[in-house]
């Protein structure tokens, strides 16, 4: 050290960390109630109440993005702002900064809770906002990481702790993430069409899902664990050499895992592949991370049995290294076959997000609170009593789960000594497993019981807290700049570096986004032109903005799989071409219901029309919800101009004709639709109604391949 | 999707790719392995808790 340098004084902002604390549970109950609806929307379907701003489709993308942007973020933030500034040993670079980006970041999430339920939706899974609210995310995430990266140039401690190498591969990735997902074309104020089609948006889209759970949902959580399970503990991590290895591993492989999303699918064979290998890649950085969090406790077990922090935090990582088990396990083909589609990928999302996230973030937040408010914890007692309801919730949502979606899997692919499907009534594999619903659903409600007694807890702790005083004053030398006798060699140095780091943090994700994102923009080019589809006609163009809309993808998916049992059930499997014109994709990632890649014709238009106002009229034990209101909602036939004009843009063979004429074309199909349907019996008047572009839609599928 | 990959020729970018990350991850892996002395690990571990040796906070 320089004989000169002097100890500095300054104050840390707690004040903006006390922000996100109180934003995280106040979002994370309006995620986990929401949550708790759409459990029992599952179980029995009058919870959608017929009212379209409550039906499972709209809500589900509100309770995902509460859970992950809401709740998730919001801890993220509070733990990010708090362990920053005592790593760095210095105040955030800008308290203005601060501020924006909390407000910016509540002002998004009531967008979203605005908008979704009202059903301004792109349909992408946690991608769902439309444009206006995708630049705003775009313009707080930009603020957030002026803020962190103006903190960490004025740092006063040389090197950076592996939390903060975390929050850095955090920061940059998520920024190429939304980018890359989010380039869109406006349509009108709240809706947007991908610039990618069909292949090439499923690709994107589960690059950004997939590494939206690995970039915001891991990387930064494990930043959190570095930080405070040691501060927890009272001792150091146990190795420090390991943590390096789980970074840089993590980094380097994470990126590539998306494909395995889309096993199965016309995605390329050598894309799928990439993605199985790399998810299983996985299994020996993620452990080696969970394995050096648990490893900690050496000497510390026993606080296992009186602090519920340490608890929370246990817990939390052996959930960690369960779920990221059973991803890459998942990501096997032969695997995939029998659980994609389930609701076994629901209890292993679940498992990560109530078990990791969740019990991290609660067991941040018991830490946090006596420290920030200065006062100790009301009730170590509730907190224990918190503890155990919630990790009982989530023993019985996954256990419920799981034995759902391996019942409901093997229930598909049985097929008879006569060579026919055991179970070809769909809806059979369905009313089996709805006991499991209500189980899920007991197990949500438990979780939220915990919840609550966690809200009183930390609610009776801040009110005994002391009258507001100054912030504690730290003291610091300012050891950025200084000359280190013995100079320093391998990642040592580079934990000094931080432009540097950051710039190799970035090179190591784009390598594997670049390599798998490139070579199938241009797949589209070389597919024959005898292959090629239809494009949708302008009335059913309508339908797909309803069906969209109304988060159908959600429940119902659109990719006929090359297995035997999805020939016997749906027909034949789903190619590239079909959906070369899809802006946005609609392969799905679920099967509450069946697959829809082939429904086209296979009933009449009249019972679509009686399915949709009232499935169980058509299919008794059917729990999709009723949509009366498409019976009384006129389709916007004006846009309709618009819109294929940008399809033409985006490269959709309409002819100018189409696309001037677009309004008058579609209203005399839905004429002809509505004439057909009151012939079978239908009321009159429908031709302006929405469920005549719906129908027209459902009955396009599968059969816009050209003759 | 056979089509497509009839006339697909990038294939040479997953090796590309692959060599690239094994390259770099084995750098790595050396870099973090080469001899260090313990004492600047452990000084690295302790970093969070230097907060606590200069504030006044409780």
């Amino acid at each position: 050290m320089k004989p000169t340098m002097k100890v500095e004084e300054f104050r840390f902002d707690d004040d903006i960390v006390k922000k996100f604390v109180i934003a995280t549970m106040l979002w994370g109950g309006i995620a986990f109630v929401v949550g708790l609806l759409a459990a029992l929307q599952l179980a029995h379907w009058g919870f959608n109440f017929n009212l379209e701003w409550l039906t499972f489709g709209r809500l589900r993308p509100l309770h995902t993005n509460a859970a992950i942007f809401a709740f998730a973020g919001n801890a993220i933030f509070a733990g990010i702002y708090h362990s920053t500034q005592r790593l760095l040993k210095t105040r955030m670079f800008s308290d203005v900064l601060s501020k924006i980006h909390f407000w910016g970041w509540q002002l998004i999430i009531l967008a979203a809770a605005i908008t979704l339920p009202l059903g301004y939706s792109q349909s992408k899974e946690y991608a769902e906002l439309e444009w206006p609210i995708d630049i705003a995310i775009a313009v707080v995430w930009v603020i957030f990481a002026v803020n962190f990266f103006g903190t960490l140039y004025r740092r006063r401690e040389k090197h950076m702790y592996v939390a903060i190498w975390f929050y850095i591969a955090t920061i940059v990735t998520v920024a190429v993430l939304h980018i890359v997902n989010s380039i869109e074309i406006p349509v009108g104020f709240l809706k947007s069409y991908p610039v990618y089609a069909g292949m090439q948006d499923a690709l994107v889209q589960w690059w950004y899902g997939h590494n939206a759970v690995a970039f915001f949902l891991t990387t930064p959580f494990l930043g959190l664990m570095y930080y405070y399970l040691p501060k927890a503990a009272n001792r150091p991590i146990y190795s420090y050499r390991l943590s390096i290895i789980h970074f840089w591993a993590l980094v380097f492989i994470y990126i590539w895992a998306g494909p395995h999303h889309l096993l199965y699918t016309a995605l390329p064979e050598w894309a799928q592949t990439l993605g199985m290998i790399f998810s299983l890649m996985l299994w020996a950085p993620s452990w080696g991370g969970m394995i050096n969090g648990l490893l900690t406790l050496r000497g510390a077990w026993h606080l296992l049995r009186t602090d519920p922090i340490i608890k929370f935090m246990v817990t939390a990582i052996t959930f960690y290294g369960m779920c990221t088990f059973e991803g890459p396990l998942l990501s096997i083909k032969a695997v995939s076959s029998l659980a994609h589609y389930t609701d076994w990928i629901v209890a292993h999302v679940h498992g990560g997000a109530l078990g990791w996230n969740g019990f991290l973030t609660f067991a941040m937040i018991y830490y946090l609170v006596p420290k920030l408010w200065n006062t100790p914890l009301y009730s170590v007692k509730l907190a224990t009593i918190h503890f155990w309801t919630a990790f009982l919730g989530i023993i019985l949502y996954y256990i419920s789960m799981l034995a759902a979606g391996i019942t409901q899997g093997l229930m598909w692919k049985a097929i008879g000594e006569d060579g026919k499907l055991t179970y070809p009534d769909f809806v059979e594999t369905v009313v089996q497993i709805v006991p499991l619903y209500w189980v899920r659903a007991i197990g949500g409600l438990l979780f939220i019981i915990g919840f609550g007694i966690m809200i009183y807890n930390i609610y009776k702790t801040i009110k005994a807290s002391p009258a507001a005083a100054d912030a504690p004053v730290n003291q610091a030398v300012n050891r950025r700049d200084e000359v280190d006798l013995t100079p320093e060699h391998g990642h040592r140095r580079l934990e000094g570096m931080a432009t540097v780091f950051t710039v190799l943090t970035v090179m190591a994700i784009l390598v594997g986004s670049i390599v798998e994102i490139y070579p199938t923009l241009s797949i589209h080019k070389y597919i024959p032109e005898n292959s090629v589809t239809h494009p949708y006609t302008p009335l059913e163009l309508a339908g797909r903005g309803i069906y969209v809309k109304e988060g159908c993808y959600v429940c119902h998916s659109q990719q006929v799989r090359p297995l035997v049992e999805e020939a016997l059930r749906y027909g034949a499997p789903s190619t590239v071409g079909e959906s070369m014109y899809d802006r946005p994709f609609q392969w799905g990632s679920k099967r509450t219901g069946p697959d829809l890649a082939r429904v086209g014709k296979k009933y009449p238009d009249l019972w679509h029309l009686q399915h949709m106002i009232d499935p169980r009229s058509v299919t008794p034990k059917s729990l999709m919800p009723s949509y009366p209101w498409l019976m009384t909602k006129s389709v916007d036939f004006v846009s309709l101009r618009r819109e294929l004009s940008v399809m033409k843009m985006l490269g959709v063979p309409y002819t100018d004709e189409e696309v001037a004429n677009g309004d008058m074309i579609a209203e005399k199909e839905a004429a002809l639709i509505a004439e057909n349907l009151e012939k079978q019996g239908a009321p009159s008047g429908l031709q302006r109604k929405e469920i005549v572009a719906l129908i027209a839609y459902l009955q396009a599928l599968g059969q816009k391949a050209k003759k | 999707m056979k089509y497509g990959l009839q006339y697909f020729t990038d294939t040479h970018l997953t090796l590309i790719g692959l060599g690239i990350f094994f390259g770099w991850f084995l750098l790595i892996c050396l870099w973090v392995f080469k001899v260090v002395p313990k004492e600047k690990y452990i000084q690295m571990s302790l970093l969070p808790f230097q907060d606590e040796e200069n504030s006044n906070e409780r």
